[in-house]
């Protein structure tokens, strides 16, 4: 072979080796798959019709490579179970048995439906790929052949934590010549509480309209769909008299944990004509399933330093005003200082306000003196007058002050000394009026004074002397009138002091003890008073009272009407302690558009605090002890990630039924959800059972059994708990089952009504069980 | 009407949940090339029974006021006719703004004509002939479009 010839070998296989590099290159880029997974038994069995599976039973393991899919292939076959599988992606089909993935072509899937017999599909270059997988038992719900002639739903057995209740695939499935084109139909589910027998709350209603009905309600003048309160809830799925199974799936918050709730529903069809048929559904079964309902947790509260919130003594402004009874005489605008009246006057305001200045907790802030004379004589004299003895006054009462401390006294006022008028004198003149009860004669003349004033006023409006020398010439004016004039006058001396006192611990104590009125709350205590008695007071039940006062007065005088951090945490914590929970308490201190804790903000001064560590901790354990999880879990989610609260949080989303793990989780919250399962499960023995069974699968039910087998056997939730394991089997377990939920009825019979309302009792299981006990209570009576 | 050379154009109104009004007129000149005028309307006011005007089936109550000038076997017939009948129809909604329409009635016609010589120019006023006559007043396959 010649070298030319040899070269272009070369280069052929070179370029081979290139194109194959390439081609594995893109072939691991992911591609979009697509699938459908249908019953293999239905296709062998029914002349080739591809009849899907329950989606909820299905799932689609994703590999990126075959040797991964081989390896977990294996497992599945051997019936191995590792915490593993719940990390691998997964997607689940619709109805139709349609999914979709993202894989190269050198990854695979591995096709599980229930436990079953897996199957693996290789890619290798397919975009669409066909299975067939052993369907199993047959799934209630799913029924494409068939000839109903009522309205049915085959409910589901629904799982309840707390207050929430999940309903996953209920079905209602529709006689086929019900649905018409020209109709539409309206699902309206609603919750009914049979304990009360009431009606709780109506769900989101579901529309399904047939084309022709859309179609012409489209074509109604002035029809906006927009404007349509009902098009909201308008399903994509059409009414039509082929298909007859809609599907319904919905999380529902519940009033409270403890009544018997379940979900049912009307259906309303509806053509042209008017409805035709209206039927009842039934979208949940009587009883929910509560899993966790035996899981056992305590839970301890969380304080606060009460040094990081303490409350100091605060300045108080005092404002006050005293009558300055000065006996001036007619006409003149100095005192007569031998007047006893004037001098008893003098020292009386002398005492008053150097009690003010020279109290070492308050400061004199301002001081002024104002005059008001009455309204007879002219009114220019008058005025002249009134300025002069004010300023009189002003330089006495100012001289009782020292000087340094006057200094720093404010004393300007706008309008200190006027003449009143005799619209004010009219007014005085009718006050008497109203306290004249009995007095004819007093009455009538008050009356004649008022009518014969308001008549100069009004003819004279504008001119106060003129209406002086009127109202001096009436008939009543020098027998009646003028001894009324004296009310009109006064002199006041009013002022402004602050005031700082801080008692000790033991005056506030004695404070406390001495007056009845602060330990009922009638008379407020301040805050840094409650403070000190929070460290003193050692009686719990007082205590708990003290933060009670505290944290409501705290409410009243703050202007938004929020507590004071300390006493609402300290009431919340008391409450927590004797099993007590009210969720108003630290209520106002939560944010939950804050997605964080420990908040703190500066206002005008005053510091707020806003979802504090401790108290969304508290808070988070209110909710969880008032079944209320749907609020535990916004809690949980404030909360910082930290040991502290590891255990808590676990608890909560456990209880709230987020341990599940989901295909439409991102790896971390699978990872997230996996070690509070773990946590959870681990933390006592009994746990370790509830938490296997409350994943309700054949794996953690037998892990279940083996854990219960190593507990005490005469303990009645022992026995309980075998009885709904074994009850899970089916036939195969029911005798085990029966046997167990008797002995435990035996055991304590307080299990009975439990029992009784529990979804995972199956009833004819129950009622074996009961009966049985019953006929072994009566033997051993006998024998008693 | 379209078919009989007869071009037609109507328009309906909804009255009510249940019924509607529709008047149409039609005209022809000469269709296939027969010797033939003529022009008419007809109100017709419908009553549908499946509860929503123009879907599904209705029963109607038409008139027919039509003018006519037909040369036929060496006759020419000239005159007027007012008639009175019952439609039956079926509506197909196709889309929101589509319908199909499939229709037929009978009724009595009174008509008032001048029957004469074809070769004759008859200029006279009068009519020479009159009668009731029982006839189909309608057969129609109809595209109808919803203005909205």
């Amino acid at each position: 072979m010649n070298s030319k010839v040899k070269f272009s070998y070369v280069k052929v296989l070179l370029l081979f080796i290139i194109v194959l590099y390439s081609a594995s290159v893109f072939s691991q880029a992911p591609k979009l798959v697509i699938g459908y997974i249908y019953n293999k038994e239905e296709f062998e069995k029914n002349k080739k019709k591809n009849v899907p599976l329950d989606p909820s039973e299905v799932t689609v393991f994703l590999f990126n490579t075959v040797a991964e899919a081989q390896e977990v292939y294996k497992k599945f076959k051997n019936n191995e179970y590792s915490d593993d599988f719940l990390m691998i992606n997964t997607v689940s089909p619709d109805y139709e048995g349609y999914y979709e993935a993202r894989l190269p072509d050198n990854g695979a899937l591995v096709i599980r439906y229930g436990l079953g017999e897996p199957v693996l599909e290789k890619i290798e270059g397919r975009s669409k790929i066909i299975t067939y997988v052993e369907g199993g038992i047959t799934l209630e719900g799913v029924s494409i052949i068939g000839n109903y002639t009522q309205v049915t739903s085959t409910p589901p057995v629904p799982e309840q934590y707390g207050n929430l209740i999940f309903i996953k695939n209920a079905n209602v499935v529709l006689p086929i010549y019900k649905g018409k084109t020209n109709a539409r139909m309206m699902v309206v589910p609603y919750v009914y509480n049979h304990n009360t027998g009431d009606t709780v709350h109506f769900r989101k209603p579901r529309l399904y309209y047939g084309e022709e009905f859309y179609d012409t309600q489209e074509r109604y003048m002035g029809y906006d769909q927009n404007r349509d309160s009902l098009y909201k809830f308008a399903s994509k799925e059409i009414l039509d008299n082929k298909k007859n199974i809609y599907y319904w799936n919905d999380t529902v918050v519940l009033p409270n944990a403890k009544d018997n709730f379940q979900v049912l529903g009307k259906v309303y069809l509806q053509d042209y004509a008017g409805i035709y048929d209206i039927m009842d559904l039934t979208l949940s079964s009587r009883y929910a399933r509560k899993p966790l309902k035996f899981l056992e947790y305590s839970v301890g509260a969380y304080s606060l330093d009460p040094y990081q919130y303490e409350e100091k003594a605060k300045k108080k402004l005092i404002v006050g005003s005293e009558d300055v009874s000065f006996k001036f005489e007619v006409g003149k605008s100095e005192l007569d200082m031998s007047d006893p009246v004037n001098m008893e006057e003098v020292e009386r305001l002398r005492q008053k306000l150097m009690g003010l200045v020279n109290n070492f907790d308050s400061k004199l802030k301002e001081l002024r003196v104002t005059s008001i004379s009455s309204p007879d004589g002219p009114y220019t004299l008058n005025r002249d007058l009134s300025i002069k003895r004010l300023k009189y006054a002003e330089k006495l009462i100012f001289s009782m002050i020292p000087a340094d401390r006057m200094r720093m006294v404010y004393t300007y006022t706008e309008n200190p000394a006027r003449v009143a008028t005799w619209s004010e004198f009219v007014d005085v003149l009718r006050k008497e009026l109203e306290v004249a009860s009995d007095n004819k004669a007093l009455k009538d003349s008050l009356t004649q004074a008022i009518t014969g004033i308001e008549e100069i006023i009004e003819k004279y409006p504008k001119s106060h002397d003129m209406q002086s020398a009127k109202i001096s010439g009436l008939p009543l004016y020098r027998s009646f009138i003028v001894n009324y004039l004296p009310k009109l006058r006064s002199m006041k001396c009013e002022y402004k002091a602050e005031e700082f006192r801080e008692l000790t611990p033991d005056e506030i104590y004695e404070k406390y003890m001495s007056d009845e009125d602060y330990r009922t709350g009638k008379k407020n205590m301040e805050l840094y008073e409650y403070w000190n008695l929070f460290n003193i007071v050692k009686d719990k039940k007082e205590l708990e009272n003290l933060y009670r006062l505290a944290y409501d007065y705290s409410v009243r005088i703050n202007p938004k009407k929020k507590p004071w951090i300390l006493a609402a945490n300290n009431l919340a914590e008391s409450y927590i302690k004797r099993d007590t929970f009210d969720t108003n308490i630290l209520m106002p201190l939560i944010d939950t558009k804050v997605a964080s804790c420990n908040q703190v903000r500066t206002v005008g001064g005053a510091v707020e605090y806003i979802n504090m560590e401790e108290i969304v901790a508290n808070q988070l354990i209110m909710y969880v002890k008032t079944d209320d999880f749907a609020n535990a879990s916004i809690m949980a989610q404030i909360l910082p990630k930290s040991e502290k609260y590891n255990e808590l949080v676990a608890f909560a989303y456990c209880l709230g039924g987020y341990y599940r793990i989901t295909g439409n989780l991102t790896p971390e919250e699978k990872v997230k959800r996996m070690e509070y399962f773990n946590l959870v499960r681990n933390s006592t023995p009994l746990n370790n059972v509830v938490m296997c069974l409350a994943m309700n699968n054949e794996t953690y039910d037998s892990q279940a059994l083996q854990a219960l087998d190593k507990m005490p056997q005469d303990d009645a939730k022992v026995q309980y708990l075998k009885a709904v394991a074994y009850g899970r089997r089916g036939e195969a377990g029911f005798n085990d089952a029966m046997m167990a939920l008797k002995t435990c009825f035996l055991l304590d019979k307080e299990y009975i009504p439990i029992a009784k309302t529990d979804g995972d009792i199956p009833e004819d299981l129950y009622e074996t069980a009961y009966e049985l006990y019953q006929l072994d209570y009566e033997l051993m009576q006998m024998n008693n | 009407m379209l078919g009989a050379g007869l071009p037609n154009l109507g328009v309906e109104l909804v009255t009510s949940k249940k019924t509607s009004l529709e008047l149409s007129a039609f005209a022809g000149y000469h269709p296939y090339k027969i010797d033939f005028v003529t022009m008419g309307l007809i109100p017709e006011f419908k009553y549908w029974f499946s509860g929503r005007a123009m879907a599904r089936s209705y029963v109607g109550v038409s008139l027919l006021a039509n003018s006519y000038n037909l040369k036929w076997k060496e006759r020419r017939y000239e005159g007027d006719a007012l008639g009175l009948g019952v439609t039956f129809g079926y509506s197909i909604p196709l889309s929101p703004h589509w319908n199909l329409d499939f229709s037929a009635g009978l009724g009595g016609v009174y008509f008032r004509q001048k029957d004469y010589d074809a070769a004759e120019v008859n200029t006279s006023y009068f009519a020479n002939n009159k009668g009731i006559k029982f006839m189909p007043t309608k057969l129609a396959i109809s595209i109808a479009y919803i203005i909205k």
